[in-house]
């Protein structure tokens, strides 16, 4: 959701504030005759500044541009972002803290909070290198890019990265704690198509050992936690949403959909359950029920290696498929959100890949979009993750190697790079009321 | 009869008995009410628009002079008052303060709406007003005609027909229409701007009748002597739409128009801007599907039988790249070369689609041969 703009005046802009009048003033003529047009300050020269310094750079940077048509310049250095997500009171905050120290040779810019929801219309951002630090300007512009693919958040940080090209190796942005971040995710993870200038490289959460039970537990209408509401509203009109909320037993917490979404989990603050180390075990497969591909760190005030959390180009990459077998606990199912996992032989032929594609994959991803075979389902698909060979019968038999990437209705499909890789194909989804036999069936349906 | 008073405050917009006038705007016969100096602060900077450079100088000014423009056009302001809409036509909930709040909630839902025979029906008229309105506006095309005389009558035209211009106060975009000139992708002010023989213009319009809105827009050659080059841009992006709409019919997913309409472009020397996309539209003025027109985008969905949606590809005669004017909405090319766009309202049908918005045999405008 965007906000409008800001168009308060500015005393040093506009000079002083006409006084309004009624017209029935005696000496109006007076008054009129003083009060002089003031055209033109429409914006700030910092503004304009701003603008004519991404152009430039965007500029400079077309000179790369191989051809009018859209050819990727490779040569344009891509940022990451690392979303971090978590309850106020996880130890968000000094988890960052701890990242921008021990970063120091990376030039970090921190964005805080309720971005993406935002009220403010320019944002400060701090830069981060090691101790020292600075702020920079986020231009979030108008509240509208209408019938635009970008949202205005993502818009003006890739603008800041263009003209400051050098000044920033790393993005870390924090969430607030009631954020969903699947809509954020989505928004930083965009085709290539659209040249961006940053792209995410995962999603943290930090969860607080000793109250994550009770914080998923907890699915009464009004749940708080520190003063947030942390029940998810149901996508419905707000007047409505108490009552939906019974009828529809929608049964989620926002710590749900963090958890999907995570690529890495901290289980913080471990050292108070210190004495309870059973509980600590329940804690971590109740946590893998639900996502059973995020790597999960038991951490103390957020002490992680930053190798650990950065630069996982866990949108690219296909890498967790290994542990994740090993630590697959069973434990009591949670069927309100859990992890699926669909291990299948390699697909025969082009067709049945495309076959898969669309009587498979679009099925259960696109049930909102036009392929409404199983709309009275309930399931909704967080994430998903896979890895997928087939054998191209116009290639001499060769065997392809594809890797799916997929945040809620939004997917794509790239060339595994990895050489040497599993023919058998692995599909993860992370979701909603997964009904696993269900699923099963029709992907058996489609590979039969 | 009292005519009611609503606050010139284009984030305020709420009725008043508020006598309190801008006085720069009196002293120059403009009559702008604001409910107190609040507001009058609060909106200053977008009211500010309206005010001349200084009071002997009466020419129309660049209120950005020094932003690094990309090619040779310039805004001309000051801009005229906001036009109003009478109360008895239905205004969608942005009219007053600019904040589209339904649209906003709805964009949560995430689904592509599928509308039903009655609602189509709305849709349908809506989408035949749109076509009305835009071709009276384009018939008055010329050299020597301002964008801001050009808005007025899409203005006019649409209030006549009970309708709502739907781009006026839409996050406070100033106008009832965007008149984009030459380097100009689209959302361009109008202004005035004075169009000048063998400049290219696209008009967009979208109205709101009924609860439905329609949305439009097409790009007229200004004159006859036009270059080889325009001719080719204007002509490819034509084009294109037209290949898109060819592919549509249920089961087409909406990722595959752009690699139709990126190919097209390519062949013709031209390239797709990325920036903005086709929308479904309807009971909201932008709501799912989005449909990117370069190739090789992800965007979900599928089509089904009473999806609405407009496909509106911009083409570059350039770079496809864009830069937004500190006005931020002005969207021009970056190399400053000329852009054209062409967009339908478009309804899934049970074996093809229906062009709602489609020309009849009396629409100004039209394709011209290109040159060799």
């Amino acid at each position: 959701m965007s906000a409008l703009k800001n168009f308060q005046f500015n005393e040093d802009e506009d000079g002083e504030l006409p006084t309004l009048v009624t017209g029935e003033e005696p000496d109006l003529k007076n008054i009129l005759n003083k009060s002089h047009s003031d055209g033109g300050n429409l914006v700030t020269m910092e503004k304009v500044d701003r603008v004519n310094r991404q152009n430039e750079m965007v500029k400079n940077s077309m000179k790369y541009d191989n051809s009018v048509s859209s050819s990727i310049s490779s040569h344009k250095r891509r940022i990451p972002v690392t979303i971090i997500t978590g309850y106020l009171g996880s130890g968000k905050s000094t988890l960052l803290e701890k990242i921008a120290l021990k970063g120091s040779d990376k030039k970090i810019a921190i964005i805080m909070n309720e971005f993406g929801d935002s009220s403010e219309i320019e944002k400060a951002m701090t830069i981060r290198n090691g101790e020292a630090s600075y702020q920079e300007w986020l231009d979030l512009g108008n509240g509208c890019l209408c019938c635009s693919l970008k949202n205005i958040g993502v818009k003006a940080i890739e603008d800041m990265v263009e003209r400051s090209p050098g000044m920033i190796d790393y993005i870390l942005l924090e969430t607030s704690g009631i954020a969903d971040p699947a809509p954020i995710a989505r928004m930083f993870w965009q085709d290539e198509g659209l040249n961006s200038s940053v792209y995410i490289d995962g999603v943290i959460t930090v969860l607080d050992a000793e109250h994550i039970l009770k914080c998923l537990d907890d699915v009464s209408p009004d749940a708080h936690w520190h003063g947030e509401k942390v029940s998810v509203p149901l996508k419905k009109e707000e007047e409505e949403k108490e009552e939906k909320h019974i009828e529809d037993g929608n049964n989620l917490t926002i710590a749900h959909f963090q958890i999907a979404m995570a690529d890495r989990i901290l289980l913080n603050k471990v050292d108070r359950l210190r004495e309870k180390p059973d509980e600590i075990e329940i804690i971590k497969s109740r946590i893998q029920e639900i996502n059973s591909l995020a790597l999960l760190y038991e951490t103390q005030y957020g002490e992680v290696s930053i190798e650990n959390i950065l630069d996982l180009h866990a949108y690219e990459s296909f890498n967790a498929m290994d542990k994740y077998m090993t630590s697959n606990v069973k434990t009591l199912h949670d069927p309100r959100m859990s992890t699926i996992v669909l291990n299948f032989r390699k697909l025969k032929s082009k067709d049945e890949f495309d076959t898969f594609i669309k009587g498979f994959l679009q099925v259960l991803l696109w049930k909102n979009f036009g392929v409404d075979d199983y709309k009275i389902q309930k399931w909704e698909i967080q994430r998903t993750k896979g890895i997928i060979s087939y054998i191209d019968n116009n290639c001499k038999g060769q065997i392809r190697s594809k890797i799916i990437q997929g945040v809620r209705d939004t997917y794509d499909i790239f060339d595994n790079e990895k050489t040497g890789t599993s023919e058998e194909c692995k599909l993860v989804l992370i979701g909603k009321y997964l009904d696993e036999k269900l699923i099963k069936n029709l992907l058996n349906s489609i590979i039969c | 009869m009292t005519t009611k008073v609503y606050c010139a405050g284009l984030q305020c917009g709420k009725e008043t008995d508020s006598q309190l006038k801008c006085p720069i705007c009196l002293k120059n016969g403009i009559i702008q009410i604001f409910c107190d100096e609040t507001c009058y602060k609060n909106n200053y900077k977008a009211h500010k628009a309206l005010h001349y450079k200084s009071d002997d100088d009466h020419s129309p000014y660049d209120p950005f002079p020094k932003f690094k423009y990309t090619g040779p056009l310039r805004p001309h302001y000051p801009l005229t008052p906001k036009r109003e809409v009478p109360d008895d036509i239905p205004k969608p909930d942005w009219s007053q303060n600019g904040l589209p709040i339904e649209e906003q909630r709805n964009d949560r839902l995430s689904s592509i709406p599928i509308y039903k025979k009655d609602e189509i029906k709305k849709i349908r008229k809506a989408c035949m007003l749109g076509r009305e309105v835009l071709d009276i506006a384009a018939a008055a095309i010329r050299p020597g005609i301002t964008t801001d005389e050009l808005d007025e009558i899409v203005h006019n035209e649409t209030i006549k027909r009970k309708a709502y211009p739907s781009p006026l106060n839409y996050y406070n975009f100033p106008k009832s229409v965007c008149t984009s000139i030459n380097e100009t992708i689209c959302h361009g002010i109008p202004d005035k701007t004075v169009l000048k023989e063998g400049d290219i213009i696209n008009l967009d319009v979208s109205l709101y009748y009924q609860g439905f809105h329609a949305d439009l827009n097409e790009t007229y050659y200004v004159g006859e002597k036009i270059d080889k080059e325009a001719i080719n841009t204007v002509e490819t992006a034509r084009e294109c739409l037209k290949i898109a709409i060819k592919q549509c019919k249920p089961g087409t997913t909406f990722q595959s128009l752009g690699d139709f309409i990126e190919k097209h472009a390519t062949q013709n020397k031209t390239s797709v801007v990325k920036t903005y996309c086709g929308h479904g539209v309807g009971k909201f003025f932008h709501c799912q599907p989005s449909i990117p027109h370069y190739a090789n985008n992800r965007t979900p969905g599928v089509m089904k039988p009473g999806m609405v949606f407009t496909i509106e590809p911009m083409i570059n005669e350039g770079t496809w790249r864009d830069v937004t004017w500190p006005d931020d909405w002005t969207s021009t090319t970056q190399d400053g070369k000329r852009s054209a766009q062409f967009e339908h309202t478009l309804l899934v049908t049970e074996h093809g689609v229906e062009i709602l918005t489609a020309r009849n045999k009396k629409s100004p405008g039209g394709p011209r041969q290109r040159i060799k």
